[in-house]
């Protein structure tokens, strides 16, 4: 009995014990999956040496515990998967303004314009396809993927992507032609997935015929299984569907002194080595360092993304996400 | 309202319980305590949703569609479960089969798989890229939406009817059946009237356990893609900055366990079953060579159904997987975390547990049955709810344990901690209370004759209520996903991100490690629990 | 006398749960070195003042005394465990995990006192002291707890209907044994009981409750013969009630006239062994049932106005049914009707003698 007593005390102390985070690991909000941006964690710990504790999650799902937090966040670095979660939160006045230096590595068209934030990589919305289940003509614009023929069309509703492009064409064209595009998707019969991944493994499989996803899911299928049923299809209609985002990152000012690791994080990430890395293996656009893209990948000029001033996409968010739930979609 | 199966064994000494003397006080502190970790955030989260509830949401036609969808699940579910518990638990014990004991333990056995794994399995077994399309070119349509949630659900969960059926028809007095016949019914309408009519608290109360456990169900029908209150709470906390969406479904899932509990009351009837041991064991019945065989039948389809299938879809992608050179999860380190976190979760119930239980056995007065309705009204509540409001509480209210370990043991403690009290108090029930008295009458203060005299003879019932809770906490997914402290992945946790990201092969690896480190316990307990 | 010093002193002692009142005015005064029995229904508070004494219960008001130390009054209340009474209970409550002699050294400050064998041994278990409980007969247990309450050396030992567990055939002789242990020990000892026959054979004094307090206190034989009150008559030993008006000093009866120091409605109290019954052919009963012993026989007569009354006789006459007999009485005793309108009773009970068939 007294024995059971000690090891409770004992554990109990030590479980309280890791809500101190001084002298600990930086703490990492990470809204790209493990799977993608994983072993770069670990190639950025194993050469610095500091250590990384990275929290997986939705960027959207993040983005509102960070907001919920507050000013004494549990993380130093918020790792976004789309422009519109990390302006959110840069707008609640959580992040700390970047060394110039820094934001100077990227393309100001993926950054933030108020230096809050920076892009590491860029992506593309695709409309992901079977062709031995679509036999007619491709869709060019994304008002087309309302028509029956879509129906049970792959989406990623709680998905950060699919928030954020909601949010762009709420800025495009409106509220109104946003909601009554959503009401019909949703009456579309359309089949809802958790992530991107699953969509591009279920249109590779014949399970459905159209997915919306980002453009590099299906390089990564083929990469994997060395070649694919499925193909990518990019509009043309310049349109939302059309959207080209970075994944942003910034530093929290809850990061107090451990600002000098989060910032060696965010060069790492811009360097020759973490660029190559997501233009060779995770198949997204490289935005620094001068580290071209994958051979097989579009070029980012003849892609029909819109104009966007996409450090206020975050201000749509919120109304994206109301107006997908009110179609029924979550 | 003790609802697990725990082994209510003997006769309780209730007629020489001494009456109610006033408690010690640190017995009240403590169990005060105790109840107050546990209620607080409920109540939390229940004003700040009556202070500005989200009307639009509430009226909306989704809600109508989540309520519609989450009904029918659980209305099919306690339904399909009670039918195939209490028909297997029939076939046990009043038919004449070879290895009825074996049969026994089999059928209790998909109690270790978690709903969500039993999901992951028939959701890789099925569909075009399915285990039974790549093995035998079987079309076997994909197994989602309702139709996925529902087999997932029942097939876990009959396990809870099956074993208190078995309880119930063991304990049965066969002379009861006979007099039913000396009185000229036949032997199928006494056995409906009779033995079906002395079910009904057993079946009652297992039924409201699953549908309690089918309302509260977060992985399997995320998995399903099937759309019921859970899956809403979750995925509007996870992408709405404002938090109110989140704890108005929440609480509106409240209102629907309370629903469910208050049906459950009312319709109880008001016999009581007096549970005596019967002076010999029930008859069986012995039937023709076909029909014997076609009861085995049905039991064997069962089993393969609830048991072979899940375990051979997630061997299956394993093997498949390491064939394919395909990187397996580190395993050993969620299962570390699983264990050391369970664990922890186990002794802070167990050690939480013997104060209330003390009181609301030997104090029972109206302030220790309100308490003891407390946590076990917060014990009926969906997880996701609980967990929702253990987060919006801490992080709101007490943020220096905001995302730590010790939140989430917490909240397991808060999540299931009648299991073990229930444990307890009925270890509590089975000691002569006078035992006590005996010690101090020798010279022993309270304190030393509890320690020295109570507390070895319910070692037993405090190690039971302490396994159930680890089994639980092992499986526990929506709390966890909340509450963890960031990098702090279970097998629970890895399971559905990778179940939900399409990497079979590493969920199938974690499952299976999960289900063997959960089946010690489980078998541990389903065996005592049949032999009691 | 004089030396004897109190052992125990209750005054006053109330308790009420809730709606039910389990002692009201409760008195008692224990002897040291007597064994006094706490006789009543179930239900008088026989259980409570038994455990009051013993700590397990607190009263509402009331004061006790042990061996001259204040144990309770309204500021005090003393710990049972610092009381040193010792306490076997109805259910014996050993301690199931432990051997016998654990158990009886329980209360002990060492386990391998010797008075840990010489108690096991003056109950009879010598050589058992390694059993666990559960291997034990129900006398055995019994003799169990008694050990583990003397092991210590209490000042008084108290005990709950010990031998209410036990079967018929072994009452008489454990009855008989703890009471030799007892006096072996020199243990004031007061033990509640239901059974009157059993107070009688066991006690010093036997204090008769009923409805929360104490009726009458005294001695076995002064109990029987003297009971107090109608209630008492009935509840220690045989008694049967023939009704009666009492005016100008005499009672007429259906068996005849007693003359009485009461006035109005009365019951006169006859117990069956002061009845004789000599058969005549106009007596003023009938025989109506026969019981035979062997040493003696219980008639059941009837009298001329229909109402029965036993008679215990010895083997012989034997008489037979519907036999008319004279039925006389050598004594009985008169007691007071309560509330019975008409004529008030006043007097005090007592003794009455038949004067006249």
């Amino acid at each position: 009995m007294r024995a059971l007593t000690i090891l409770l005390v004992l554990s109990l102390l030590g479980a309280a014990c890791s809500a101190d985070r001084s002298g600990d690991p930086l703490v990492v909000y990470s809204g790209r999956s493990e799977d993608l941006v994983g072993p770069l964690f670990e190639q950025f710990a194993a050469e610095s040496g500091i250590e990384i504790d990275v929290r997986y999650g939705d960027s959207t799902e993040l983005a509102a515990t960070l907001i919920l937090e507050g000013a004494t966040s549990n993380a130093q670095v918020f790792f976004a998967q789309d422009p519109a979660s990390i302006g959110s939160v840069a707008n609640a006045g959580l992040l700390q303004p970047l060394e110039p230096e820094l934001a100077g590595l990227v393309d100001p068209r993926f950054s933030d314009r108020e230096g809050r934030w920076v892009g590491v990589s860029a992506r593309a919305r695709t409309v992901v396809y079977n062709p031995e289940l679509i036999t007619g003509p491709l869709p060019e614009s994304v008002w087309e993927l309302t028509d029956p023929e879509y129906a049970g069309l792959g989406i990623a509703p709680t998905n950060g992507s699919f928030l954020a492009f909601v949010a762009a064409m709420i800025m495009l064209d409106g509220e109104d032609q946003t909601r009554a595009w959503l009401e019909a998707i949703a009456a579309n019969n359309p089949t809802p997935f958790p992530k991107n991944s699953p969509i591009v493994a279920a249109a590779d499989a014949g399970e459905i015929g159209f997915g919306l996803v980002n453009h590099y899911y299906l390089l990564q299928l083929q990469a994997e299984q060395g070649t694919t049923t499925a193909k990518n299809h990019f509009l043309t209609a310049g349109d939302a569907g059309s959207l080209v985002m970075p994944a942003g990152i910034g530093i929290l000012n809850s990061a107090g002194d451990r600002t000098a690791d989060a910032t060696a994080l965010i060069e790492f990430l811009l360097s020759e080595s973490a660029q190559s890395y997501f233009a060779t293996q995770t198949f997204e656009y490289p935005v620094a360092a001068g580290v071209a893209a994958f051979e097989g990948l579009k070029p980012l000029d003849e892609l029909s993304s819109p104009d966007l001033d996409l450090t206020r996409l975050s201000e749509f968010l919120d109304r994206a996400t109301e107006l997908v739930t009110e179609a029924g979609l979550v | 309202m003790n609802m697990i199966p725990t082994d209510a064994g003997s006769q309780s000494l209730d007629s020489a319980t001494p009456r109610a003397n006033r408690a010690p006080r640190w017995l009240w502190v403590t169990s005060l305590m105790v109840v107050a970790v546990v209620v607080a955030p409920l109540a939390y989260i229940i004003i700040e949703v009556a202070r500005q509830p989200s009307w639009s949401l509430i009226w909306s036609g989704r809600t109508a569609e989540l309520l519609f969808n989450t009904t029918v699940l659980v209305a099919a579910v306690t339904l399909t479960a009670t039918a195939i518990g209490v028909g297997a638990a029939w076939a046990v014990t009043r038919v004449t089969l070879p290895m009825p004991a074996l049969w026994t333990s089999v059928l209790a056995l998909p109690l270790v798989i978690p709903s969500y794994v039993a999901a992951l399995a028939y959701l890789a077994a099925s569909g075009p890229n399915g285990m039974f399309a790549q093995l035998w070119s079987w079309p076997v349509p994909r197994l989602e939406g309702l139709l996925g949630s529902w087999l997932a659900l029942s097939l876990t969960t009959y396990p809870y009817v099956f074993l208190v059926s078995v309880i119930a028809l063991r304990r049965m007095d066969p002379s009861l059946e006979e007099v039913a016949r000396s009185l000229g019914k036949s032997p199928l309408r006494g056995f409906f009237l009779v033995v079906v009519g002395q079910l009904r608290p057993a079946i009652g109360a297992s039924g409201l356990l699953v549908a309690l456990y089918t309302l509260s169900d977060f992985g399997a029908v995320s998995l399903m893609r099937y759309d019921t209150f859970t899956k809403a709470i979750y995925a509007q906390w996870a992408v709405r900055i404002d938090r109110t969406p989140a704890l108005t479904l929440a609480v509106v899932l409240i209102l629907l366990a309370a629903a469910i509990l208050w049906i459950e009351q009312r319709t109880r009837g008001r016999a009581e079953y007096f549970t005596n041991r019967p002076s010999r064991p029930p008859t069986r019945t012995r039937l023709g060579r076909s029909a014997t065989w076609a009861v085995e039948g049905a039991l064997g389809a069962l089993v393969v159904l609830a048991l072979v299938v899940p375990i051979s879809v997630l061997i299956f992608w394993l093997v498949r997987g390491l064939a394919n050179d395909q990187t397996l999860a580190n395993v050993g380190l969620a299962g570390l975390r699983s264990v050391t976190v369970s664990g922890a979760a186990a002794l802070a119930a167990a050690v939480a547990a013997i104060p209330v239980a003390v009181l609301f056995v030997r104090f029972p007065s109206r302030a220790s049955r309100l308490m003891e309705r407390g946590i076990w009204a917060v014990y009926a509540l969906p997880h996701i709810t609980v967990g929702v409001a253990i987060l919006f509480f801490t992080v709101t209210l007490v943020r220096p344990i905001y995302q730590s370990l010790l939140v989430l043991i917490a909240a397991y403690v808060v999540l299931f901690l009648p299991q073990a009290s229930g444990a307890v108090e009925t270890a509590l029930r089975q000691i002569d209370p006078h035992i006590e008295e005996a010690g101090r009458s020798l010279g022993v203060g309270q304190m030393g004759s509890f320690l020295r005299l109570t507390v070895p003879l319910i070692g037993r019932g405090i190690a039971s209520g302490g396994a159930l809770v680890f089994l639980t906490v092992m499986k526990e997914l929506p709390a966890t996903l909340l509450l963890r402290p960031t990098g702090y992945d279970t097998l629970a946790l890895a399971i559905w991100q990778q179940a939900n990201e399409g990497l079979y092969t590493r969920a199938s690896s974690s499952a299976l490690v999960l289900l063997a480190i959960s089946a010690v316990p489980m078998f541990l307990i389903a065996t005592r629990t049949i032999r009691s | 006398m004089i030396d004897q010093e109190l052992a125990i002193r209750v005054r006053g002692l109330d308790k009420t749960y809730g709606n039910t009142v389990a002692l009201q005015g409760f008195n008692l005064d224990v002897w040291e070195g007597n064994l006094v029995g706490l006789l009543g229904p179930s239900g008088c508070g026989k259980t409570t003042a038994l455990r009051a004494i013993a700590g397990f219960e607190r009263p509402d008001h009331g004061t006790i005394d042990i061996h001259g130390r204040r144990i309770v009054d309204e500021t005090t209340f003393v710990l049972p465990e610092k009381r040193n009474v010792g306490m076997v209970f109805q259910d014996y409550a050993l301690f199931p995990h432990m051997t016998v002699a654990s158990n009886v050294a329980f209360g002990l400050p060492g386990r391998d006192d010797p008075r840990v064998g010489e108690v096991i041994e003056m109950v009879g278990l010598a050589g058992l002291g390694t059993r666990m409980p559960h291997e034990l007969s129900g006398g055995q247990q019994q003799r169990v707890a008694l050990a583990r309450a003397l092991a210590p050396g209490p000042g008084v030992i108290l005990l709950d209907e010990p031998f209410s567990n036990l079967d018929a055939t072994l009452r008489d002789r454990v009855r008989r044994e703890v009471r030799s242990i007892l006096r072996e020990a020199e243990t004031t000892a007061v033990f509640v009981t239901h059974d009157q026959e059993e107070a009688l054979a066991l006690s010093d004094v036997v204090a008769v409750m009923e409805n929360g307090t104490v009726v009458q206190a005294a001695t076995p034989d002064e109990l029987y013969l003297n009971p107090s009150t109608r209630f008492v008559a009935a509840f220690v030993g045989d008694a049967d009630f023939v009704p009666g008006v009492a005016t100008q000093g005499k009672v007429v009866t259906p068996i005849g006239t007693f003359e009485t120091a009461l006035d109005g409605s009365v019951s006169v109290m006859i117990r069956p062994e002061s009845v004789s019954l000599a058969p005549t052919d106009n007596g003023n009963a009938t025989i109506h049932d026969r019981e035979f012993f062997g040493h003696d026989q219980l008639y059941v007569v009837r009298l001329n106005d229909g109402q029965l009354l036993r008679a215990r006789t010895g083997p012989t006459p034997i008489l037979d049914r519907h036999q008319r007999v004279q039925v006389s009485v050598r004594s009985a005793i008169a007691y007071p009707d309560e509330g019975s309108g008409g004529h008030p009773s006043s007097g005090v009970p007592g003794p009455t003698r038949q004067i006249e068939p």
